[in-house]
């Protein structure tokens, strides 16, 4: 089994563009929806797109806006002015 | 192993020495199968009380809660001292008895096994 | 102004933290740092340092400030529009007692060993994260005090946070678990905080715990409570990021680093009982058992974590499988012994109402409809009867966790587990093997704990001889601020606010 990697986000109208652009860019990712926030899980490697992201929200988008909604993240994170990633090495 | 430390040495004395006790002794007891008590208990006596004084003025009212310790008879408790199977001499003191400082017993009482089946 | 061309993420990084420090000359680099090496950590290249978040200092400012504000328009609407009014239930103003006399003091404690450690280490890029977290846990401590001052008008219980924090039983608690990491080296240090506490168990926290905040209607502690996570998790890439750059800079750091975390997994898994105890307790309305918490962000995320770092030699900490046999007791034990020992406490406890009792049963099956809910339903008996269940008899304490002897053998439920340990004569009890393995490790520095229930037996706690002259020392009023919560100010006040009056008074001791 591929160990998970997870970002949990609060649950708010500015965070609900990044999390319908994460479940579209990753097919293999499940939402889990608890009070106020969403914890997204995804085996193995996650990615958020900032385009996708600017897409969802109809504007430009700084990939580190993400640390505003931010919750917390399971997974090494790799992170560049376009791609925002998480993964397990193993 | 020992802590990793700069400069010198790294010696100090254990914070509940008997010697602040001023003749007393601090030390512990537990009633197996009496969970209704989540905890050991801990006392601090003079080590000259009698062990038969320390059960029926101390221990009995602090565990009074308890259905069974109405019907507690101390003389068939099976006790360990540290861990290890003991039988005290009531009508001696706790220090005749061998009970010093941060000593840790556990009494259990044959036909009481607490609440419910389960050791409460 | 004219718009630079905007330089990539890892070329404003780098330009951020490299090349800002300098060797010295003056005096040896090893008399300026004099902490970074005494634990026996080699770093061979600091350069090697990577914040993975790449967050400037320029980017820190930004992105706080706009939390900052978001999180005070939502505390100013809280408090002018009667917030306190929306949670589920006054028995719910425990968790935030607890939060804030356990766990802010733990904030502000994080911020000043970040300051002490950011000044120890040599590198730039580890200086500069230690800073901006030094930073973040001083904003949390504010605000957290910011949001419950609100609450504290109408509940009592939270007037001495500071004083108490130094002298009740069950804040050494989570006061000794800190300073134990604070009076260690930098890098163990880091780990403890950053990597074993943050990285893989704060999740339960702030994750299932706020959410559960949110559930019952706390605005106030859900809201600062996701704007701290959200620092939280740069504290936690820090974390994993220390120990990863511990265990690629050289081999014979490899034993050192899993000391630590065999260490500091036992001792945060032990503090977390008490989040535990509130999930499953304290909130009226519950979102997530402890067990169900355990399973989801230990078995699952926090063994996922270490899988990863198999490949560095990396197992997994020392007693984890101990800690997964106990998710279905610490919780039911921890509340049996905040509801005895209620008496020298500054919130209430009270046995669940029928309908969580039955919630229990179902996360927790057999042994809690054999044991704990038993135990509950004679406590409520009592309580009818008029013989409301205390133990005014001091607990034996763990000598390492601190937390009361009431955890049990990992085998058998229904024997409480003591470990006698010995240094210089002098014997001392553990609550388990995971503390007494910590207490063998350092006995030097465990045999220096200050003991609550000896320390009043000393004579040291302000002369008080038995629990209710303690409850005063800690200034703390009996049966307001203490004991059972049926019939308490706390409760007559709830009722009176919730049946028709609009305006409540503020903090007074009797219902009007």
């Amino acid at each position: 089994m591929t160990d998970k990697v997870f970002i949990a986000l609060q649950n708010n109208s500015e965070a609900q563009a990044i999390i319908e652009a994460i479940l579209e860019d990753n097919s293999s990712a499940i939402a889990n929806e608890s009070p106020g926030m969403v914890k997204i899980d995804c085996p193995g490697r996650l990615i958020v797109r900032r385009e996708t992201v600017a897409e969802k929200m109809g504007r430009e988008f700084d990939l580190q806006e993400i640390h505003i909604n931010l919750i917390s993240i399971g997974g090494n994170i790799d992170e560049t002015d376009d791609e925002f990633v998480l993964s397990w090495n193993s | 192993m020992a802590v990793k430390h700069l400069g010198g040495g790294y010696e100090f004395k254990s914070e509940n020495r008997e010697e602040k006790y001023g003749g007393d002794i601090n030390f512990y007891i537990q009633w197996e199968k009496h969970l209704l008590y989540s905890c050991p208990s801990a006392y601090r006596a003079p080590v000259d009380m009698i062990l038969r004084d320390f059960l029926e003025q101390m221990f009995k009212l602090d565990y009074v809660t308890h259905p069974d310790t109405a019907e507690l008879d101390i003389e068939t408790l099976e006790w360990e001292l540290d861990q290890k199977p003991w039988q005290p001499d009531l009508d001696k003191s706790l220090k005749e008895n061998g009970i010093g400082h941060m000593t840790y017993l556990q009494i259990r009482s044959p036909g009481l096994n607490g609440m419910f089946g389960t050791g409460i | 102004m004219v718009k630079a061309k905007r330089l990539g993420l890892k070329e404003r990084y780098s330009l951020m933290t490299r090349g800002l420090d300098w060797e010295t000359t003056y005096q040896p680099m090893d008399q300026v740092f004099p902490y970074d090496k005494y634990e026996g950590i080699k770093i061979l290249d600091w350069d090697k340092w990577e914040d993975p978040f790449r967050l400037t200092m320029e980017s820190y400012w930004k992105y706080q400030s706009e939390k900052e504000r978001k999180l005070y328009a939502i505390l100013d609407a809280f408090q002018q529009n009667n917030g306190q009014l929306n949670i589920s239930d006054a028995r719910y103003m425990s968790a935030v007692k607890l939060w804030l006399q356990g766990i802010t003091p733990l904030e502000y404690a994080a911020h000043r060993g970040f300051a002490h450690a950011g000044r120890a280490f040599r590198g730039a890029g580890a200086r500069v994260a230690c800073q901006m977290q030094s930073i973040d846990e001083l904003r949390h401590a504010q605000t957290q005090l910011h949001a419950f001052s609100h609450y504290n008008k109408f509940f009592n219980g939270m007037h001495g946070f500071a004083h108490i924090r130094d002298r009740a039983w069950y804040l050494s608690i989570p006061k000794s678990f800190f300073e134990d990491a604070m009076s260690a080296g930098p890098f163990e240090f880091v780990t403890s905080i950053s990597f074993a506490f943050e990285y893989v168990l704060t999740n339960l926290l702030f994750m299932p715990f706020v959410s559960g905040a949110a559930y019952n209607g706390d605005m106030a502690t859900t809201t600062f409570g996701f704007s701290a996570q959200s620092d939280e998790s740069r504290h936690m890439t820090l974390g994993l990021e220390v120990v990863k750059f511990m265990l690629e800079q050289h081999e014979d750091n490899v034993p050192i680093v899993q000391a630590w975390l065999d260490k500091w997994f036992w001792r945060g898994y032990r503090l977390l009982g008490l989040v535990g105890t509130m999930m499953d307790y304290m909130l009226p309305k519950k979102v997530m058992s402890w067990k169900e918490a355990w399973e989801i962000y230990w078995e699952g995320n926090g063994i996922a974590l270490f899988h990863d770092l198999n490949r560095y030699g990396i197992r997994l900490p020392k007693y984890h499988e101990v800690a997964t046999k106990e998710k279905t007791r610490v919780t039911h034990e921890l509340w049996a012994t905040l509801y005895q020992y209620g008496n020298a406490l500054g919130l209430h406890t009270w046995v669940p109402e029928d309908e969580e009792l039955d919630w229990m049963s179902e996360k927790y099956g057999e042994l809690f409809d054999t044991m704990y809910r038993p135990r509950l339903l004679f406590m409520r008996e009592q309580e009818n009867a008029g013989k409301r269940y205390f133990n005014n008899r001091l607990p034996m304490v763990c000598q390492v966790c601190q937390i009361p002897v009431f955890f049990t053998e990992p085998d058998d439920p229904q024997k409480i587990c003591v470990r006698i340990v010995e240094w210089a004569d002098t014997k001392h009890h553990c609550c388990s093997d995971g503390c007494a393995d910590i207490f063998n490790r350092e006995p030097e520095k465990f045999v220096q704990s200050l003991i609550p229930p000896q320390q009043i037996y000393r004579g040291e706690a302000g002369g008080a001889r038995d629990i209710f002259e303690y409850a005063e020392w800690l200034h703390l009023k009996k049966d307001v601020d203490t004991g059972e919560y049926r019939g308490s100010p706390d409760h007559k006040n709830w009722e009176a606010w919730r049946s028709e009056k609009p305006t409540p008074q503020t903090n007074s001791d009797e219902a009007a």
